[in-house]
């Protein structure tokens, strides 16, 4: 490392001011809580306080919270949070651990199926039987029609995971869906690509069972494709009574399940599809977004590394809010994009009020929740109360 | 303006939904707070921190606020007892562990914790009523962050203060009870260098000047720079490098630029006068080694001797 002159160490050593921030605002500075203009004022300031940098350092949690607090979780985060900086040490053990889960699961299948249905109460035998026969129906025909993604779907059709006690676990894309009082009381599990399966009975730990009743019991989204996920991400549906009815719901036709069970043997076997069942929490966690050069870049490594969001070559941003998973993203000539699901898929957005079409430059965006927002021109304000559906000209 | 502008009226009420929503969110109901007592906690938040924000900027405000935490707080600084035994069993062990790891000993960690625990509480007296430090909270951040804050500002504060109060028997230890007085005031540094040296430190940005400090002044590590910036170590790394560098080459061009040459630059750059004045005591100090033997005089004055 390059060293700095005894004089200019002590040149930078500036007299501390007098007025500091107070404990709230030093507080949210360290858990990136801030306004870009407060952060800005903050680091303006301890740019020259070494006493605030003290306090700062001092006040930082110990390396293994730091992350968890940073980006808004609770005081005490489950064991899978709290592991948050480990993710690239986890995912890649997760990979390996895909791996073997596969070539486990090929193993079990080969395995006579007394075993497997041995599993299940006496009283499920049956349909669990009914329903294997259908699964062994369905492999048959594809292997007549010599699909190669058909042998992949019996490599990822394990009866039983493996990964119990793990922090995460594999999802069986092809799991019995048995309308039985076990298979009822758990939870459906609902997958990237629009599947949903229930999970059969399995060794599967008390922890895990937790985790994933505690992961975002949102609606599936339907439209969003396999390959935007990133490392696949598994959700987890309301769990109870609706299960037998979801179920049958998710059974439409046979084609259409051995399409979808296809796709999600083919993601399992890549490891890119949604396989593996993370927090989304997590991941959205190290989502950073950013502006450089008019282009909107993102990293899905908490800052480590960047990547142009190819939304519009032609368009150069120069405004960008976001919040959650709500993203705004304007620029030049008054162009506006609008994601929904952090950067998934991006909208188009038009401001218009009354026949006055924006074409101003936009220059700062301010949005304080999904429907709310503002943007704001070098002349005007524009707002909105309906997530940019309909939008208000103020003259500035 | 234009006639879709809307109404101020209807904004306001927006505002009050939300208020309303925030209270319910928080669970102050049940410590007793009413929702007006929430609203002007609120307000009293929104005045210190957005004094002339519109509705707008209070509504981001308020959606960023810890509400839960500050409902909490707000109720043990009223004294709720409900409130503090939520607040006892979530946060008691952590100060005392947050304690030990900012003091690093377990009796100053003790005492910094239990002083901290006081002011929490209230010991404090105004006009007959316990003030609670709770009371300044503001949700900003994490309550477990504030606190973690406010004791890091109370030890700083209380490490500075007891560097003021230095025992004479330690000073007489040290051998500095009777120190000289330094010299270094009246040594002038060339002015060109001094406004050289201002000039490019004046031109840096706040966050490179935070790294600056950090790194060379207060001897944070790489990794806790990254942590406070939100970025990697990696690159802390290369912008300290690159900052350096750069800042060395301004000096020099501003020392060329003010009639030095480049040779002269670099070496009223690189040579300390301080460095100059140790060296000169330490010349000045050195004890003269005596010669066992005085040395013969050459009686040939040609050095063959």
């Amino acid at each position: 490392m390059e060293d700095l002159p005894k004089l200019v160490r002590d040149r930078l050593a500036a007299p501390a001011p007098s007025d500091h921030p107070d404990a709230d605002l030093l507080t949210a500075f360290s858990e990136n809580a801030l306004g870009p203009g407060e952060r800005a004022e903050i680091v303006r300031h301890l740019a020259v306080c070494s006493f605030c940098r003290e306090v700062n350092s001092l006040a930082q949690p110990e390396e293994e919270k730091a992350l968890a607090v940073a980006v808004g979780m609770s005081a005490a985060p489950p064991l899978a949070l709290a592991r948050a900086p480990r993710r690239g040490f986890n995912l890649r053990w997760g990979a390996l651990g895909a791996v073997a889960v596969i070539v486990a699961a090929a193993t079990w299948s080969l395995r006579p199926s007394h075993k497997e249905v041995s599993a299940l109460p006496p009283q499920e035998v049956s349909s669990a039987k009914g329903d294997r026969r259908l699964d062994e129906l369905q492999l048959a025909q594809a292997k007549e029609e010599g699909s190669q993604l058909s042998h992949q779907k019996q490599m990822a059709a394990p009866k039983q995971s493996p990964t119990a006690g793990s922090s995460f676990k594999i999802v069986p894309k092809t799991a019995v869906v048995n309308p039985s009082r076990e298979v009822a009381s758990s939870s459906p599990v609902v997958t990237e690509s629009g599947d949903r399966a229930v999970a059969p009975p399995s060794p599967v730990g008390e922890f895990d069972r937790t985790m994933a009743k505690a992961q975002t019991p949102a609606a599936p989204a339907p439209d969003r494709q396999p390959g935007a996920a990133i490392m696949g991400i598994a959700k987890t549906a309301q769990a109870g009574n609706e299960a037998p009815d979801v179920a049958r719901q998710e059974r439409p036709s046979q084609s259409e399940a051995k399409d979808k069970k296809t796709l999600a043997a083919a993601e399992v076997a890549t490891g890119t599809g949604a396989g593996v069942a993370l927090d989304s929490t997590l991941i959205n966690s190290f989502m950073r977004w950013t502006l450089s050069d008019g282009k909107l870049r993102r990293s899905t490594d908490a800052g480590v590394n960047w990547e142009i969001v190819p939304i519009d070559q032609n368009s150069v941003f120069r405004a960008l809010s976001v919040l959650g998973e709500e993203l705004w993203v304007g620029g030049k000539n008054g162009v506006l994009y609008h994601s929904p699901d952090n950067g998934k898929h991006w909208v188009h957005v038009v401001p218009t009020a009354g026949e006055e079409l924006l074409t101003e430059d936009i220059v700062r965006l301010e949005f304080a929740d999904a429907d709310h927002g503002k943007l704001i021109t070098p002349h005007s304000e524009w707002t909105t109360e309906n997530c940019g559906a309909t939008w208000h000209r103020l003259q500035r | 303006m234009s006639d879709a502008v809307q109404p101020v009226v209807e904004i306001s009420q927006g505002l009050n939904t939300l208020v309303a929503g925030l209270y319910a969110k928080s669970g102050a109901a049940s410590f007793d707070l009413s929702c007006e007592q929430f609203t002007a906690i609120l307000e009293e938040i929104a005045t210190k921190y957005q004094p002339s924000g519109s509705v707008f900027d209070l509504r981001e405000l308020y959606s960023s606020l810890r509400i839960e935490d500050l409902a909490l707080a707000r109720a043990c600084a009223n004294g709720h007892e409900r409130a503090w035994e939520i607040f006892l069993t979530r946060f008691r062990a952590k100060l005392y562990d947050i304690a030990g790891y900012i003091a690093k000993e377990s009796s100053a960690a003790r005492e910094l914790a239990d002083g901290i625990y006081g002011d929490l509480y209230g010991t404090a007296n105004r006009d007959g009523q316990r003030v609670s430090k709770l009371a300044s909270y503001t949700g900003r951040g994490s309550l477990e962050g504030w606190l973690r804050t406010v004791m890091a500002q109370e030890f700083v504060n209380k490490y500075r203060r007891q560097r003021r109060l230095v025992s004479l028997d330690g000073e007489e230890e040290d051998g500095i009870q009777f120190a000289a007085k330094g010299t270094e005031s009246s040594i002038e540094i060339d002015p060109r260098l001094e406004s050289a040296i201002a000039e490019a430190l004046a031109g840096l940005e706040d966050a490179d000047r935070f790294v600056l400090s950090s790194y060379y002044l207060d001897r944070r590590t790489l990794a806790e720079i990254a942590r406070t910036l939100c970025v990697h170590e990696s690159t802390i790394s290369r912008k300290l490098d690159k900052l350096a560098k750069s800042l060395r080459k301004h000096i020099l061009n501003g020392l060329t630029q003010r009639g030095m040459s480049r040779r002269q630059a670099e070496e009223a750059l690189d040579t300390d006068v301080r460095d100059l004045q140790v060296n000169i005591r330490k010349h000045l100090t050195q004890k003269t080694e005596v010669q066992p033997f005085p040395k013969k005089k050459d009686p040939m004055g040609d050095g063959s001797a």
